[in-house]
C-alpha cells in the first residue's frame, strides 16, 4: 500500500520538464513554418516571370531596360541591381572607417565619456525610422548636393550617405565589442616593444579585430541593401544606370515601393516585382552566409 | 660589477594608494636579479616602472629618480618608445601577436623601420638562435604563433623582445603558466642571456631566485626590506622577515 502511493506520487520536475519542452517545442516549429512559408511564398511568386510569364532569367539579370507594364514588356532588372549593391557598399565604405574609429575612441582613447556617452548616442541613431532618415536626406543632403555638384542632387551619392549613417551603429557597435574583447596583453606586449598607440593600433589592433570588424560591415551593407523608403526618398527612383553619382536611379526596394500598389496581382508586371524581392531574398541568404564564414575565421 | 639602473628613493601611487615606498638600489649590470616577495609586495610595479609601462594605468603617479646608464627616464621629456625598445620585456602569460612565428620576430624591428627582407631574415633567425627556439621552429617560421606550445610561446616572447636589440630584459613571472619543463628551459636561457644583457626578474618562486639569480630583493609592502647577493640572502639573511618569508613561514 505504502509502496503503491510512493509511485503514484506526482512527479513535478517531470511535469516541468515537459511543458518546457512542448513550449519550446511549440515556438520552434512556428518560426520554421513562418520562415519556409516566407520563403516559399517570395519563391513562388518571383519565379512566376519565368514560368508563367516566359521571361529568361538571364533577361532579368542582365537587362537594362525596365518597362513590366509596356508594349513590349521589358524585364531588364540590372539598374536596379546595380543601384542597390552601389547605394550599400559605398555606404559601407563611408560607416566602415567611422565605425571602426569611433569604436578604438570609446575603447582606447577616451574610454569614460565614449562608453558613457557616445556610445549611446550612436546606438541611438539606431532607433530613428528611417522615415525620418529619408526625410533628413531629402532636406539637408540632396540640396546640399545640388548646390555644389552638378545635377539635382538626388541619386547613388545621397541614397548612400543616408544609408551610411544608418548602418553606423550596428558597425561601431559589433566593432567596440570586439576591441573591448581583444586580450590585454596583445597590446601591451606591442608597447613593450616601442610601438606607439597609432602603431599599435594600425598593426596589431586592426589585422586581429578584422574578421569582426568585417562581420559588422557586412551586416551593416545587408541592411542597407533591404532599406526601401529612406533611399527612395533620395534616390529619384528613375530606371536606369546613372552616368554620375549625382544622377536619378533605382534600387531593387525603392523599384517594389514605387509600383507595387499599382500593379494587378498575377499581371506579369507584379509577377517581375517579385522576382525583384526573390533577388533580395537571395542575396540576403548570400550576406548571411558570408558573416557565418567570417566568424568561423575570426576564432582563430 | 657597475650599475647600469640606479633607482633613488622612488614612490609609486596608484591613486591613494601607495604602491611603493621610498625605494633605492643599483641594479647591476649583465646579471640577474631577481625580485621575489608575496603578492600585491610591489615587486612587479617596481618591474614596470623600469619601462614606464605603469604610464598605460590611469592614475599612477611616480616620485623619485630612476637612471639607466646615467639618464633619468621619469621626465616628461623621455621618449618612452625608445627607452622601451632598450629595456625589453617579457610577461607572465605568453602574448605572442597572433601573426607567424616569422612576423612576431619581426615585429619590433619593422617598427623602426626595417624592411629589408635579407636584414629581417638576419635578424629573425639570430633572435630566434638567442632564445633558443630556432632549432623546433625553423622549418615552419610562417605558421602562426598560436600554434606552438606555451613553452615555445613564451621562448618567442624573448625572442621577440631581443629582435631590437635591448640593453635590459624584465620578466614578470615568465614562468608561472609554464610547465617544469619548460620552466627549466626558460632558466638555462636566462644563465645564457646574462652573459649579453642585464636581466631583472620578478618570481614567485624562491628556489627559481635561488638557482637563477646573482642578486636577490626581497620586498614587502612596497618597501626593499634585504638586498644581497642570492647566496647570501638564502644562506644567512639579515632581516629576520627575509628568514620568515624563505623559510616559508608567510607568503
Amino acid at each position: 500500500m505504502a509502496q503503491s502511493t510512493k509511485v503514484q506520487q506526482p512527479k513535478p520536475h517531470i511535469a516541468e520538464e515537459w511543458v518546457g519542452r512542448v513550449y519550446t517545442g511549440i515556438c520552434i516549429f512556428i518560426l520554421i513554418v513562418a520562415i519556409f512559408s516566407m520563403v516559399y511564398f517570395v519563391a513562388s511568386r518571383g519565379l512566376r516571370t519565368f514560368i508563367g510569364d516566359g521571361v529568361n532569367p538571364l533577361e532579368l539579370l542582365t537587362g537594362l531596360k525596365w518597362n513590366p507594364g509596356g508594349e513590349p514588356a521589358l524585364f531588364g532588372a540590372l539598374p536596379f541591381i546595380f543601384g542597390s549593391f552601389s547605394t550599400s557598399i559605398l555606404a559601407a565604405l563611408i560607416a566602415g572607417p567611422l565605425g571602426f574609429c569611433a569604436a578604438v575612441f570609446m575603447v582606447e582613447i577616451m574610454p569614460g565619456f565614449g562608453r558613457k556617452f557616445l556610445q549611446p548616442v550612436i546606438e541611438l541613431l539606431a532607433g530613428i525610422p528611417s522615415v525620418v532618415y529619408g526625410f533628413v536626406g531629402l532636406s539637408v543632403i540632396v540640396p546640399l548636393f545640388r548646390d555644389i555638384f552638378p545635377g539635382q542632387g538626388i541619386g547613388i551619392a545621397a541614397g548612400a550617405l543616408v544609408l551610411s549613417v544608418m548602418i553606423l551603429p550596428t558597425i561601431t557597435t559589433i566593432a567596440t565589442d570586439a576591441l573591448a574583447a581583444l586580450p590585454s596583453g596583445l597590446k601591451e606586449g606591442s608597447y613593450a616593444l616601442g610601438a606607439t598607440r597609432w602603431q599599435t593600433i594600425y598593426r596589431i589592433v586592426l589585422p586581429t579585430m578584422l574578421p569582426a570588424l568585417l562581420t559588422g560591415i557586412v551586416l551593416g551593407i545587408a541592411r542597407a541593401f533591404g532599406e526601401a523608403l529612406a533611399v527612395q526618398m533620395v534616390i529619384g527612383n528613375a530606371p536606369h544606370i546613372p552616368r554620375s553619382l549625382f544622377e536619378s536611379t533605382s534600387t531593387l526596394t525603392s523599384a517594389i515601393t514605387q509600383s507595387m500598389g499599382n500593379t494587378v496581382m498575377g499581371s506579369a508586371h507584379n509577377n517581375a516585382l517579385w522576382s525583384l524581392a526573390l533577388i533580395l531574398m537571395l542575396m540576403t541568404f548570400v550576406f548571411v552566409f558570408i558573416v557565418r564564414w567570417l566568424e568561423g575565421r575570426s576564432k582563430i | 660589477m657597475t650599475a647600469l639602473i640606479e633607482i633613488e628613493n622612488l614612490d609609486l601611487y596608484y591613486g591613494d594608494f601607495q604602491a611603493l615606498k621610498s625605494i633605492s638600489m643599483d641594479v647591476p649590470e649583465k646579471a640577474v636579479t631577481a625580485f621575489i616577495g608575496p603578492s600585491g609586495c610591489g615587486k612587479s610595479t617596481l618591474l614596470r616602472s623600469l619601462n614606464r609601462m605603469n604610464d598605460l594605468i590611469a592614475g599612477t603617479r611616480i616620485e623619485g629618480s630612476i637612471k639607466i646608464a646615467g639618464e633619468e627616464i621619469n621626465t616628461s621629456g623621455m621618449d618612452v618608445e625608445h627607452l622601451r625598445k632598450r629595456v625589453g620585456m617579457v610577461f607572465q602569460q605568453p602574448n605572442p601577436f597572433p601573426k607567424s612565428i616569422y612576423e612576431n620576430v619581426a615585429y619590433g624591428p619593422r617598427l623602426y623601420g626595417i624592411n629589408q627582407r635579407k636584414k629581417l631574415d638576419e635578424l629573425v633567425e639570430k633572435s630566434l638562435r638567442s632564445a633558443a627556439l630556432w632549432d623546433e621552429v625553423k622549418d615552419h617560421l610562417k605558421r602562426s604563433a598560436l600554434g606552438i606550445s606555451g613553452g615555445q610561446q613564451q621562448r618567442l616572447c624573448i625572442a621577440r623582445a631581443l629582435a631590437v636589440n635591448p640593453d635590459v630584459l624584465l620578466m614578470d613571472e615568465s614562468t608561472s603558466a609554464l610547465d617544469p619543463i619548460s620552466t627549466l628551459k626558460i632558466e638555462e636561457l636566462v644563465q645564457e642571456l646574462k652573459n649579453e644583457y642585464t636581466i631583472v626578474m620578478v618570481t614567485h618562486n624562491m628556489h627559481q631566485a635561488a638557482r637563477v639569480s646573482n642578486q636577490t630583493v626581497f620586498f614587502l609592502n612596497g618597501e626593499v626590506v634585504e638586498y644581497a647577493d642570492t647566496e647570501t640572502l638564502f644562506s644567512t639573511p639579515s632581516d629576520r622577515r627575509t628568514e620568515d618569508y624563505i623559510s616559508g613561514r608567510f607568503g
